[in-house]
């Protein structure tokens, strides 16, 4: 643990390095939101409902799923992806560090200040929409809610390893990058709540991981599922942790094997 | 005694996509990749005892900076047998990672927005070092490479110097048995240059450490090394004591004389060897019995206004290695 906690301290450390980014963040945070609403509140100008969402439904819907990206997203694939095209990764695999483990840490820490800092904008934007949202405390909601979120991050973890380590077999990740979030924010729920789609595509995008990232929590938030279905979810998602970690695995040990050690 | 390192027949080869230039060239290679093959080491076998502080030569490509990532557990042999310290480095075995430090000299692992202390207090986390000897050895490496005051500085603040102490520092914290160092000294100052030496120097007799080092700085290997295994083009050329080399290479000096007038090469010619001619200074090699005889007969020949006799250089001797060698290839 002792090794773990000094991970996440080094990406603490070097995040608040970059302080700087702190109206960049205000600005990515805040911009759309206040937009989406504006726009929502024309839309449902005429209708009192859309695909079972009422407008205040809809902006806490669109405001809440921004905030969970914040809390599980790593964003680590970019710094994998290039740690092993320029052949920082020698100094891993040399040393008696597990790489995932390592950048696990990493990330939670340079998140955790992102958070700091993100979160009182959403508090301040709450505060500005709340005739529009719907504010819900129940305890038992945010325990479910706590432990979704940390099975959601470790998830995204794996995916985002999973990407970057492409970067062993290939010279360019991007595109892959790029189809990956594609892929997420259609099936996830992060562009519009998944209730809208057929009742058929809803029920095999609930086999998939992707739904738990954003329209099942908002299902949670929202109290429209019984507590044995949110049993369902968040067992389904520990099984897609089990299967990504062994692909991880997998990945890592042909990548590894492969690999040359680039530079110098 | 058991070596510590040893491989044997050691071969590795490169993997790697032929790209046809422009556009036509990228199209065609997403259907069709050539794909070849370089062997940067082709198999190379020594052994290192305990102790032993040696140096690893060659010219550029030669495969040295390959051969050290072979014996660091970062590629995979194609083929061949290492053995670093009873296990395969490959394998990555966290008992075996505990138990050396590699530093390359053209890539850092401190973090370059931190101070050198948080890396530091990182490797003490992975390789579990004990409170008490992190401080003892932090204590006493610091005070010998002189970077006190610097502990807490960001690194990318650093000078190329300062961060090469830094890089060592970090590497010896974990007090390892065995260490490779891949041109340590690479683009510092004469001053930083000898600052480094002399410390892998003591940290060599001191701590009985084994130490393989490659440089293209001819010094380090002069005043480091008593051992030294020349490769080039992947095959060993030379392995053998510092002193044996130079002795063999040395049945010849140099004469390096500057006349008053003008002289043609084809006069020069013949007292020996020209290694090299500049305007009027000449620089000859000559067998080693003979020096008073060949330097008394240009003496008497021309009007010379300086001349000066000196042991071959390393560096001449190896570039010789390897001009005999492409002679007999
Ligand atoms: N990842 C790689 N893919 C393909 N070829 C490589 C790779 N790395 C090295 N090589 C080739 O292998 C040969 C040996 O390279 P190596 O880096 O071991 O040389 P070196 O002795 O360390 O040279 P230098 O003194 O320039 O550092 C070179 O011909 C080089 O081009
Ligand atoms: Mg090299």
């Amino acid at each position: 643990m002792n090794k773990f906690t000094t991970y996440i301290k080094i990406g603490v450390l070097d995040a608040l390095e970059m302080r700087f980014q702190l109206l960049y963040w205000l600005y990515v945070n805040m911009a759309p939101i206040i937009m989406m609403t504006y726009l929502w509140s024309h839309l449902y100008a005429q209708k009192g409902e859309i695909g079972g969402y009422s407008l205040n439904m809809m902006v806490t819907y669109y405001l809440v799923t921004r905030l969970i990206n914040r809390i599980i997203s790593t964003y680590a694939e970019e710094r994998i992806a290039k740690d092993i095209k320029e052949g920082r990764l020698n100094q891993y695999i040399t040393r008696p560090i597990d790489y995932m483990t390592y950048k696990f840490g990493e990330r939670l820490g340079i998140r955790a200040v992102n958070l700091i800092i993100v979160i009182p904008i959403y508090m301040i934007l709450m505060l500005i929409l709340r005739e529009y949202l719907i504010f819900n405390f129940d305890s038992i909601t945010i325990i479910f809610l706590s432990i979704n979120f940390f099975l959601s991050l470790i998830l995204f973890f794996f995916l985002a390893f999973m990407i970057g380590m492409m970067a062993f077999f290939m010279v360019e990740t991007h595109a892959l990058n790029g189809l990956k979030d594609q892929v997420i924010n259609l099936m996830s729920g992060y562009l519009f709540p998944l209730t809208l789609l057929p009742e058929k595509l809803q029920e095999i995008f609930s086999y998939l991981p992707f739904t738990y990232f954003y329209n099942f929590p908002m299902e949670v938030y929202f109290q429209r599922l019984t507590t044995i279905q949110i049993y369902q979810g968040l067992g389904i998602q520990c099984v897609w942790i089990i299967v990504f970690y062994l692909i991880a695995q997998l990945i890592w040990q042909q990548g590894t094997k492969n690999y040359e050690g680039i530079g110098i | 005694m058991k070596p510590i390192i040893s491989i044997k027949n050691l071969v590795k080869q490169y993997s790697y996509y032929k790209k046809q230039p422009g556009l036509l060239g990228s199209i065609k290679s997403l259907f069709h990749r050539e794909k070849l093959y370089v062997e940067a080491v082709k198999g190379i076998s020594f052994e290192i005892q305990p102790g032993e502080f040696v140096g690893f030569v060659g010219p550029n490509g030669a495969g040295k900076t390959t051969t050290l990532k072979m014996l660091s557990g970062i590629l995979y042999p194609t083929s061949g047998d290492v053995d670093v310290l009873n296990h395969k480095p490959f394998e990555r075995e966290p008992e075996f990672q505990k138990q050396f430090a590699l530093v390359m000299g053209q890539k850092n692992q401190l973090w370059w927005d931190l101070p050198a202390i948080e890396s530091f207090l990182l490797n003490k986390a992975i390789y579990e070092i004990p409170d008490a000897l992190f401080k003892k050895n932090l204590d006493e490496l610091s005070e010998l490479l002189d970077i006190k005051d610097i502990l807490d500085v960001q690194v990318r603040k650093l000078s190329l110097g300062q961060r090469m102490k830094c890089e060592l520092v970090a590497a010896l914290l974990h007090s390892p048995k065995v260490l490779f160092l891949d041109e340590p000294t690479i683009g510092l100052d004469v001053i930083s240059q000898n600052a480094i030496r002399e410390f892998l120097k003591a940290y060599n007799k001191e701590k009985g450490a084994t130490i393989i080092l490659t440089s293209h700085y001819m010094q380090d290997i002069r005043r480091l090394c008593d051992r030294v295994i020349i490769i080039d083009h992947g095959q060993l050329l030379y392995d053998g004591t510092y002193d044996a080399l130079h002795t063999q290479y040395s049945d010849s000096k140099t004469v390096e004389f500057t006349l008053a007038n003008r002289v043609d090469a084809k006069e020069i010619e013949v007292f020996g060897k020209i290694l090299s001619q500049k305007d009027r200074t000449f620089s000859i090699k000559i067998p080693r019995e003979k020096t008073a005889e060949i330097t008394g007969k240009i003496l008497e020949k021309f009007q010379v206004d300086d001349i000066v006799i000196h042991e071959r250089d390393i560096e001449e001797i190896i570039e010789e290695i390897f001009t005999d060698k492409k002679m007999r290839d």
